[in-house]
């Protein structure tokens, strides 16, 4: 791109404008659909898709207080609030699919909505900032909340999904379980790593 | 100009509105048919979430990770902020860099605003930044963001092109111990210690110490530069919950060094001698900084940070010293279902105290700023998870300029879930520093008429006025399936009031003796100017074992004096000091047996104004991590050429030496 040096302002300002559009034309064609190399395509299974399936598996393992629930045929409502990594593959995994009776919906919240009506609560890697306020927001209410963002089981969360030598495991905080009335099935508990276990409500 | 924003604002928006609904390419995994045991087994990517989420932020932020610093090999913060697209990175000498944004490159580059866990380390002296006493590890550093463009409206004066936000890692993210060191041909030692154990149930520290020593790099003429440098520095950080609801954090550092320079300077008047003095600088600081974060509840927050700043530096024709007390208190509520609502208040009183010699002087030799400010952000879900305003404004005051408003406007628009649209207009202003009030700098003697010497010195101005910025900024990212993302930004920056030098009359002077004659460059705001550029990042995930990082930055600037300017020269002197074009790729490739092979390259274009021609830098780095424990790693940097030149420093405040080809070997043991 070859520019003549413009002698002053007023003239060079609106040349210098056009040239920007021009670059932002540019910019907003390339993103129209193009054709990117086959090498794009993967067939292995990605970390958020694995999750995904670990979300869907937690709701046939963990029990809810029946109150939750409206209604017999009630759905489990799946909440994920912020930034939804799962881009997709949480719904095709969840669709048509159903748990004692129940069938699975999806909800996506914004940081500062009500939290409270979902069984599952997804905290995304984006509201790593509000994961206190969030986990405040749902106190007393039977959600198993569950992040991968570090040290959310440790800050009161439920469950926090790990990724250990490429592996996806998860840690349940008990006491955060209990508090929430959830009953997570021993087959559950035996998988994973369990803090603040207060062995005195033992295990059912 | 105004006519013109609006019609980016409304092309911007018009290509949003057809939201077309794009799958990725992945064929639907039959995952659910699986057990838990069966998906603990799968071997999954681990992407870095960071990468993976398309930002609403409305701005040209590009986020350096840990994983970043890993495979980067850099050994220090200048050398890993090479991989932003934008940014202008010349090492001048061992110890002394000159970083910038679009354009404005010097050693003294004073357009930038640089943070340690949001403490600002610029030097109100001359507004730029001391690199070499932010040696904080970068085994200590959790990620680095840099947002190229103005950042005023928060982050306040001197946030004019750009803001770097260095972020260590919480305590509890640093428990254990790590030992790290190495050495080579140019970092002769290196080394970190860190411990981190916890406070009780509720609060966790670390503690860490590191020290580095490198040896001369060479001067222009192949000889050496004498410019060794080695430098001390110690952090400690700890993290305590008090309540539900409270949280605190106390951040001590401190560091002392020493470097080598090479200062052209006049050492006699009559008869005019210049000469370049080897001369050693000592440097040293301390800080601590307190934060108070309060959760009022789900909607709002506060936290209150107050921080106090030493720094000291000196060499023999030279010594400055000064002192940072801020206080800063933020408030972010959610106001309704669509509004997100920051605003803050802050105080900065700063106390500089300089010794000057006949080469540089500061006048008065002691002074004081008080800053005072305030700022509003609020983002207005216009169309909530498509359409996001944000409208912001910070108020300063400070003792030299009074009243300085810097207004922004953004918008975010989230086509789908694959493509992000953003616009933004805003003002920035660069306040004076305390150089540009009172330095008087003694740049060179020469012989003149009827045997009196001639001194040519530049004069700081105690009226000098700000610098201005109306920046307007438009950008994409996008996602292509998932192994490539995009992001690529254009701006059109328009300046007036920049700093200029303007011959001053000519006049005798006999202190200092004997009898010359002054030929005086007074510090001036005749300057203004367009700049205009692109940047591109792109990320390809070829496989899950190798990704290409390639990236471009394109900057035009045109400067011109205004018409009451007699500096003819200084147009052109800015705009050919920063390269019109950079490029890098960078490449990280897993290898079997735990092995990872790193190559980065950086081409940089050259500086017509300062004759340096472009060069390229390749580093490559093998690392080895038998288990967790333990990682160890050859690098090498600077492969390509024996030595090549980055910049001529035209500030005159020391002299450039070249950067050399070089390596080193480095172990890091966690316990």
């Amino acid at each position: 791109m070859k520019m003549k040096r413009k002698a002053h302002t007023s003239s060079g300002l609106s040349r210098a404008a056009a040239l920007w559009l021009a670059l932002l034309a540019t910019v907003c064609c390339a993103s129209g659909p193009v054709a990117w190399p086959a090498a794009a395509q993967s067939s292995e299974p990605t970390e958020y898709q694995v999750k995904a399936a670990f979300l869907f598996n937690f709701t046939k393992f963990v029990d809810w207080p029946e109150s939750v629930f409206a209604d017999a045929h009630a759905p489990i409502v799946l909440g994920i609030v912020g930034e939804d990594p799962f881009d997709g593959d949480l719904g095709q995994i969840v669709a048509g699919q159903m748990v004692k009776g129940r069938a699975i919906s999806i909800r996506k919240y914004r940081f500062g909505e009500d939290l409270r009506h979902c069984q599952i609560l997804f905290v995304g890697s984006s509201e790593q900032m509000h994961i206190p306020n969030i986990l405040l927001s749902v106190q007393g209410a039977s959600i198993l909340t569950v992040s991968d963002v570090d040290q959310f089981a440790d800050s009161g969360g439920v469950m926090q999904f790990v990724v250990e030598q490429s592996r996806v495991h998860f840690i349940v905080n008990w006491d955060a379980a209990m508090r929430a009335h959830l009953e997570i099935s021993a087959k559950l508990l035996a998988l994973a790593r369990v803090i603040n276990r207060t062995e005195s409500r033992g295990v059912n | 100009m105004r006519r013109n924003c609006l019609i980016i604002l409304a092309f911007v928006g018009s290509l949003v509105t057809p939201a077309h609904a794009q799958q990725g390419p992945k064929g639907p995994q039959d995952l659910s048919s699986l057990t838990i045991e069966d998906l603990m087994n799968i071997e999954v990517t681990s992407v870095s979430k960071r990468e993976e989420k398309l930002s609403r932020t409305a701005s040209a932020i590009f986020v350096i990770t840990q994983e970043d610093i890993q495979h980067s090999g850099a050994t220090n913060i200048p050398d890993l902020l090479r991989m932003v697209p934008g940014l202008d990175v010349a090492q001048i000498d061992g110890s002394t860099w000159a970083i910038s944004a679009r354009g404005f490159n010097q050693q003294s580059s004073d357009k930038l605003l640089v943070l340690i866990d949001g403490r600002t380390v610029y030097s109100p002296l001359f507004s730029g930044v001391q690199w070499d006493a932010q040696g904080v590890p970068l085994e200590n550093i959790d990620r680095i963001e840099v947002i190229r463009g103005p950042g005023a409206s928060v982050w306040g004066a001197n946030a004019v092109d750009g803001v770097i936000s260095i972020i260590t890692k919480k305590a509890d993210q640093t428990q254990g111990g790590l030992v790290s060191g190495g050495g080579g041909t140019n970092e002769q030692g290196f080394g970190t210690v860190r411990y981190g154990g916890m406070l009780g149930a509720r609060g966790a520290y670390r503690i860490s110490s590191n020290y580095s020593n490198h040896s001369h790099l060479p001067d222009p003429s192949g000889q050496s530069g004498e410019d060794a440098w080695n430098a001390l520095r110690a952090d400690l950080r700890a993290e305590y919950g008090l309540t539900a609801k409270d949280s605190a954090t106390v951040d001590i550092s401190g560091y002392r060094g020493g470097e080598g320079e090479r200062v052209p300077t006049v050492t006699s008047i009559s008869p005019p001698v210049n000469q370049v003095l080897d001369l050693r600088q000592i440097f040293s600081g301390w800080s601590i900084l307190s934060r108070w974060d309060h959760v009022f509840s789900a909607r709002s927050d506060t936290s209150l940070q107050v921080y106090f700043d030493k720094t000291d530096r000196s060499d023999p024709t030279y010594g400055e010293g000064f002192s940072t007390f801020d206080l800063d208190f933020q408030h972010h509520l959610q106001w309704g279902t669509r509004q997100n609502i920051v605003w803050g208040l802050g105080y900065r009183h700063i106390g500089d105290a300089t010794q000057g010699t006949l080469r540089v002087v500061f006048t008065p030799a002691a002074q004081t700023d008080q800053i005072f400010s305030g700022f509003l952000q609020d983002e207005i879900a216009i169309r909530p998870d498509s359409v996001y305003v944000t409208l912001g404004g910070k108020l300063e005051h400070n003792d030299f300029t009074g009243f300085v408003f810097q207004p922004s406007a953004r918008i975010a628009c989230v086509a789908n879930e694959h493509t992000m649209l953003w616009s933004s207009v805003s003002v920035a202003k660069r306040t004076p520093s305390f150089a540009d009030i009172g330095v008087q700098f003694t740049q060179f003697a020469s012989p003149g008429p009827g045997g009196l010497s001639v001194v040519a010195v530049a004069f700081g101005n105690p009226l000098e006025k700000d610098e201005n910025l109306l920046a307007t900024e438009a950008g994409l990212r996008r996602e292509f399936g998932d192994r490539v993302s995009l992001d690529v930004t254009t701006f059109f920056n328009h300046y007036t009031g920049l700093r200029s030098t303007e011959p001053g009359a000519a006049f005798l002077e006999s202190d200092p003796a004997p009898l010359h004659i002054v030929l005086p460059f007074v510090f001036s705001n005749l300057l203004h100017g367009e700049t205009h550029g692109a940047e591109v990042a792109v990320k390809w995930k070829i496989s899950n074992r190798w990704t290409l990082s390639p990236g471009y930055a394109f900057l035009l600037m045109h400067m011109h004096p205004d018409p009451a300017s007699q500096s003819l020269q200084a147009g052109f002197a800015m705009e050919g000091s920063s390269p019109a074009h950079q490029a890098q790729l960078r490449s990280h490739l897993v290898l079997p047996g735990q092995f990872q092979f790193d190559v980065s390259g950086y081409f940089v274009g050259r500086l017509p104004a300062q004759n340096v021609p472009s060069y390229t830098r390749l580093d490559a780095g093998m690392t080895w991590e038998p288990g967790e424990r333990f990682s160890f790693s050859l690098v090498g940097q600077n492969l390509l050429q024996d030595h090549h030149l980055e910049t001529t420093n035209p500030d005159l405040i020391i002299q450039s030496n070249l950067m050399k080809r070089s390596g080193y070997a480095k172990i890091v043991w966690h316990f």
